[in-house]
């Protein structure tokens, strides 16, 4: 029975005994390791089973003391402290390995923020790119020249535990499932090409790029992913990429750019019917000033700002001022503008904060997955306080919307004075209100009172 | 006196005066020295030997599978190689009378 896998003692040993020779060319320190190991099972076979560490040091000496032997026996130069030996070889190697953890990091992190991106806005991953990109290339100085099989790295502690978790895996309880796993490599190969192509389809769009990126991705990958086995210094190479695909994928997912599919959300597209571009600047042609944002009234949050004329008309697209001619905004007006299962909220009205008022508004139905934009028109009729000589009104208070108004800010009904969807702009409306209905109404929902004293108040200043 | 310094100086012609006999991969050179009498040299001494016979071009080499274990690369005699153990052996061979004499005059 022909078994070439060496005792695992007698490995480390080999290992050791590679890391002292790795200053050697290539193709003298794997012939001259090949007779290494050669010998080291042929030791393993003479101790038959008692094979320890100290026993096979016993017959052979330390793996330094036998590398030592093997180098003046051989006419190699010796090994020197300061030269590409020992001491040197640990350093770097070990710097090499902290060089793939760094590229590692700065790849997945570089990932999630160019597959979270939207529009190109966000560029903050251009940071841990730039780091990336500069450990790789001093981790590609230093594997230059190296052994294809890195046996400075292999003999890491890190890398012969590594080895032994491998190894135990391949052959333990879970030996199938991880052979499955291993044959879907070729299959992974693929998948991340594929990412690739999605990805340039978010941060780029249209046909070409995807395409275009999809077949060099699939190219470079299916070039890379066997070598990588073969030449353990790709490894520097396979694993960022690795990340930093997995990571756009995370990215994406998370920023729902990959459009779910209609089974678990609805989708709502919203685009401003008015005459404003969605990003929208203050009349100086600079964004609004965060300090300029209305954040909350009487403790609750205000989710928006219904203005209306003297005559009880709502009015649409006002901008708002302050004593300074700064625009005033709503603060933290994204929070009811996003839709859909925790994780995967879609920003369906860009820019709200700098919108004219009243601004659309999200509402959600029933259920909570599903949503839709209503445009800003007031969910509510007020009636105004009449002045002297005016028409009579009955009721100088507030119309309250019956029921349950603004569940969670949003209000999911109408008000049925106003029927569904509230007056449009178009047909201005005044509706007095039945004097029956106001009076209960009003004490029992501050919301209503709010409004009402917004509405009311130029007109009591005016009269 | 310790019997490796000495063998570092003609481990060479020993490995060569082995496989003059017959064709041996690493181990078998090794236990065939050891058979010999020569029991202090080392594994690693053998195999760095034999490698760097090779790299001057006065051994060849070929692999034969083995049964129990990786293959073995067995080296062989070349006619530089027999060359060199003709020196080495007319070197030796006065060099040992020398000593001889030397040290059978002092005695």
């Amino acid at each position: 029975m022909k078994d070439t896998a060496l005792h695992p003692v007698a490995a480390d040993y080999r290992v050791e005994v590679a890391r002292i020779l790795a200053d050697l060319p290539a193709s003298e320190a794997e012939e001259i390791l090949d007779d290494v190991e050669v010998n080291l099972s042929e030791v393993v076979a003479e101790l038959d089973g008692a094979v320890t560490s100290e026993s096979l040091r016993a017959r052979l000496g330390t793996p330094h003391e036998y590398a030592a032997e093997l180098r003046a026996a051989a006419g190699y130069p010796p090994l020197t402290r300061t030269g590409p030996g020992r001491l040197s070889n640990f350093g770097r190697a070990e710097l090499l390995c902290l060089g793939l953890l760094v590229t590692l990091g700065a790849a997945f992190v570089t990932g999630i923020g160019l597959g979270a991106a939207k529009d190109g806005q966000d560029r903050w991953w251009i940071f841990p790119c730039l780091l990336g990109l500069a450990v790789e290339a001093l981790n590609a100085l230093w594997l230059r020249g190296r052994e294809p099989g890195l046996p400075e790295i292999a003999a890491l502690s890190v890398g012969r535990r590594a080895r032994a978790l491998g190894e135990s895996l391949r052959t333990g309880r879970w030996a199938e499932p991880v052979r499955f796993l291993m044959g879907l490599q070729s299959a992974w190969w693929v998948a991340r090409a594929l990412i690739v192509a999605v990805l340039a389809w978010v941060v780029a769009g249209g046909v070409w790029w995807p395409v275009g990126a999809g077949v060099l991705a699939l190219i470079g990958s299916l070039w890379l992913g066997p070598r990588a086995a073969r030449d353990r210094r790709l490894v520097w190479a396979a694993v960022p990429i690795n990340a930093l695909v997995i990571g756009a994928g995370i990215g994406m997912l998370g920023a729902g750019q990959l459009k779910p599919d209609a089974g678990s959300m609805e989708h709502v597209s919203y685009a401003p019917q008015s005459q404003y571009p969605p990003s929208f600047h203050t009349p100086e042609g600079s964004p609004l000033d965060p300090g300029s944002l209305l954040g909350t009234l009487d403790g609750q949050r205000l989710q928006n700002i219904y203005p209306f004329d003297a005559q009880g008309r709502p009015l649409k697209d006002v901008l708002l001022f302050d004593q300074n001619g700064k625009q005033l905004g709503l603060a933290g007006a994204d929070h009811d503008y996003r839709c859909g299962p925790a994780g995967s909220e879609l920003n369906l009205v860009p820019n709200r904060e700098s919108l004219p008022f009243p601004q659309p508004r999200l509402v959600v139905e029933p259920g909570g997955a599903k949503c839709h934009v209503e445009e800003g028109t007031a969910p509510f009729t007020i009636a105004i306080p009449v002045r002297p000589g005016r028409q009579p009104s009955a009721n100088p208070g507030a119309v309250p919307p019956p029921g349950t108004q603004l569940p969670q800010g949003a209000p999911s009904t109408a008000p049925s004075a106003g029927a569904s969807g509230a007056p449009n702009p178009a047909n201005r409306t005044t509706l007095p209100v039945p004097p029956n209905s106001a009076p209960p109404a009003s004490p029992a929902n501050p919301k209503t009172a709010e409004s009402a004293e917004s509405a009311t108040a130029p007109a009591q200043s005016g009269s | 006196m310790d019997p490796s310094q000495l063998l570092k100086g003609v481990l060479d012609l020993a490995v060569l005066a082995v496989l003059r006999e017959e064709d041996g991969y690493g181990y078998d050179v090794l236990r065939r020295l050891r058979k010999a009498g020569l029991d202090d040299v080392g594994d690693a001494s053998v195999y760095g030997t034999l490698r760097r016979l090779y790299n001057a071009g006065l051994l060849t080499s070929y692999v034969v599978a083995s049964d129990e274990g990786p293959n073995r690369k067995y080296y062989a005699l070349n006619e530089p190689g027999r060359e060199r153990f003709r020196e080495s052996t007319d070197t030796w061979n006065s060099f040992a009378r020398t000593m001889s004499e030397l040290v059978g005059e002092t005695r």
